[in-house]
């Protein structure tokens, strides 16, 4: 019991503070916006409260009150601020007004509701029948946790060289949180990391709906829901307990804000950012590679001093994942990476014309097992391109250059460690490729559907269209109450 | 490019809702084995069982070594050591030959064998045997 209100706790914090800030503020519709707070308030609360775990675990001061304390104090302290801005206030709840609509999307509710149910029943099932996890969740990610939350100094025990075989330098998002749980519940029960492994697949699953709601539409954003779900692979690796379902959360939080534009959303996308190196290695190539391709393409669109200041929220939000994956990485963890420790070596692997044909073939293989035969979600996205077409409307067109490209930008770093990796690579790719499709996959689903066409009824557009031509095309906070309809947008 | 009409967007969502379904319905049947009791390939929830006695011989914390009679080279030896070490964490379990040598020895043998003349062999004493291969060791040379 006192697992779950550890959990409820860091859910409730990161829904407050991202409440607070509601980097979704006028935005609709509401229901989306809201889904969208909670969905990133749970990533971005269970990563917050794994920090402040860690550092109080280092620090000596890791305890069950301690915890409880300062989970208590955040969530009222974000509550009254809550309160204080009146953001639940019925005025802006209800303030939803009539917007181009899909008279189908009754229909698309209830497949969806039926694909969710018929998933998340076998999930759980999964969950249960297994609750150490698959491999690596018991012989890196909760062995970790165990050591963070046992007593006295054994949070170092996480960090020994002597666990060569475990990645003791891997980043701690993951095992802090469920050390943390553990720790505040005081005992070390599978359930923890069991929620929080099923708590990452919804949160997931909310945010790529919620965002292509806001972005495009409410049919569009249930087709999403039915292409995600259809990817099987993910629902196989959902309840195993690894970092890869965390760390596409990250990616598509990162993401999915970067295409709301306002300077509270960007903070939010350098704390998604920031969080996904705190999860995993590839989560630093992501940081690295987001930071770069925005300053570039910022500064190269803009050229005013709104990119500077639209690239320093950027980077705020990921100070604090910056800050501690250094401190981690030079203090803390040990060097015993091979990929890390090899020298001039990897230098003769790049020149292995074989390995590049190796990776190409895990590549295509893993994609062809993203799902099954013609339910595959590529099949669906097929389906979708060929009858609902494209339209990229002006103002997405920035952050589609900018999410495309740190997503390819990723990848190809992925495949240059496979190219370069010590370890023997047919074993490599065929026991990792496709977790590292699934890392970048939502973000993926995310800018094809805002590529897609909304699906709205095609009479609404055009009485829509009229209305919206009289408007700017281009959103900013004190004119979003004329963006409300994303089919009302001006289109080139 | 041409908007779509009302029939293709209806026939697009019939398409991918349908397929969405069978697609899901797939996972659900294909995923029996892993919901079911033989979901524990590598019998983690067994070894747990089988060292729990042997746990509470063993201090809070520490560094605890570990012998074997198979190596951790082998698929099993790292599936029985690997195994180890989530089980008896917060402990740090490690590998016998390790220095400093550990106080606690765990022995985990996959077939029966003379524990005691294994022991002497790695310089170890047996403190107790536990059964099915779960074996508590004294360092000698400590």
């Amino acid at each position: 019991m006192l697992q779950v209100i550890s959990i409820l706790l860091a859910l409730l914090i990161g829904f407050l503070l991202v409440q607070v800030f509601d980097p979704s503020r006028d935005m609709q519709p509401r229901w989306a916006a809201i889904l969208l707070n909670a969905a990133l308030g749970a990533g971005i609360g269970i990563g917050l409260t794994s920090i402040v775990f860690l550092l109080l675990d280092v620090a000596g001061l890791a305890s069950s009150p301690a915890i409880f304390s300062i989970d208590i104090a955040l969530a009222v302290g974000l509550a009254w601020q809550c309160f204080r801005l009146r953001i639940f206030s019925v005025e802006r709840i209800n303030s939803d007004p009539a917007k181009a609509g899909f008279r189908w999307t009754w229909l698309l509710t209830i497949a969806f509701g039926v694909v969710l149910i018929i998933a998340c029943v076998r999930l759980v099932q999964m969950a249960t029948a297994l609750p150490v996890g698959n491999w690596d969740a018991w012989a890196i990610w909760n062995l970790r946790a165990k050591f963070l939350a046992g007593p006295g100094g054994a949070w170092r025990y996480a960090l020994s060289p002597l666990l060569n075989n475990s990645h003791p330098d891997y980043p701690p998002l993951l095992p802090a949180f469920v050390a943390r749980v553990w720790k505040a519940a005081g005992s070390m029960d599978t359930l923890a990391p069991v929620l929080t492994a099923l708590v990452f697949f919804a949160a997931l699953i909310a945010l790529l709906v919620s965002a292509v709601a806001l972005l495009r539409s409410t049919a569009s954003a249930l087709l999403a829901g039915l292409v995600i779900l259809s990817t099987t692979s993910l629902l196989v690796w959902a309840p195993s307990q690894y970092a890869d379902i965390p760390l596409a959360f990250y990616y598509l939080g990162a993401i999915a804000l970067i295409f709301l534009s306002n300077s509270r959303a960007l903070f939010f996308a350098g704390l998604c950012a920031g969080l996904a190196a705190w999860t995993k290695n590839e989560g630093i190539a992501f940081l690295v590679c987001l930071l770069i391709v925005f300053f570039a393409f910022t500064f190269w669109k803009r050229r005013t001093g709104n990119a500077t200041t639209s690239s320093g929220w950027l980077v705020i939000g990921a100070l604090p994942g910056i800050v501690l994956t250094l401190w981690f990485k030079f203090f803390l963890a040990p060097v015993v990476d091979p990929l890390v420790t090899q020298r001039a070596s990897m230098l003769g692997r790049l020149h292995d014309v074989s390995r590049y044909t190796e990776v190409a073939r895990g590549f295509f293989d893993n994609l062809l097992h993203l799902g099954p035969g013609v339910a595959h979600p590529l099949v669906l996205l097929a389906v979708l391109g060929i009858l609902v077409r494209w339209q990229v409307e002006k103002r997405y067109r920035l952050p589609l250059w900018i999410a495309t490209t740190a997503l390819v930008l990723v990848f190809c770093s992925y495949c240059a460690v496979y190219l370069m990796t010590p370890y023997a690579l047919a074993w490599q790719v065929q026991s990792s490729f496709d977790r590292l499709i699934l890392q970048v996959w939502p973000g993926f689903l995310l800018v094809f559907f805002v590529f897609l066409r909304s699906v709205v009824d095609p009479s609404t557009v055009k009485t829509e269209k009229t209305a919206a031509a009289r408007k700017s095309p281009l959103r900013s906070t004190k004119t979003a109450s004329s963006s409300k309809n994303p089919a009302a947008q001006k289109v080139k | 490019m041409k908007p779509p009409s009302s029939v293709q967007l209806l026939t697009a969502c019939v398409a991918v809702a349908l397929l969405a379904a069978w697609g899901t319905l797939g996972f659900y049947a294909s995923t029996e084995g892993a919901a079911g009791s033989n979901a524990d390939v590598y019998k983690i929830g067994e070894q747990q069982a089988r060292f729990q006695d042997l746990v509470s011989a063993l201090p809070a914390t520490g560094t605890i070594g570990y012998v074997s009679d198979v190596p951790d080279s082998q698929t099993l030896g790292a599936v029985l050591y690997s195994g180890l070490q989530y089980t008896l964490a917060p402990r740090l379990v490690t590998n016998q030959r390790l220095v400093p040598l550990a106080e606690w020895v765990i022995g985990d043998f996959s077939e029966p064998l003379d524990v005691t003349e294994f022991g002497k062999q790695h310089g170890l004493a047996l403190v107790k045997d536990f059964g099915n291969g779960a074996v508590l060791y004294r360092n000698e040379a400590r």
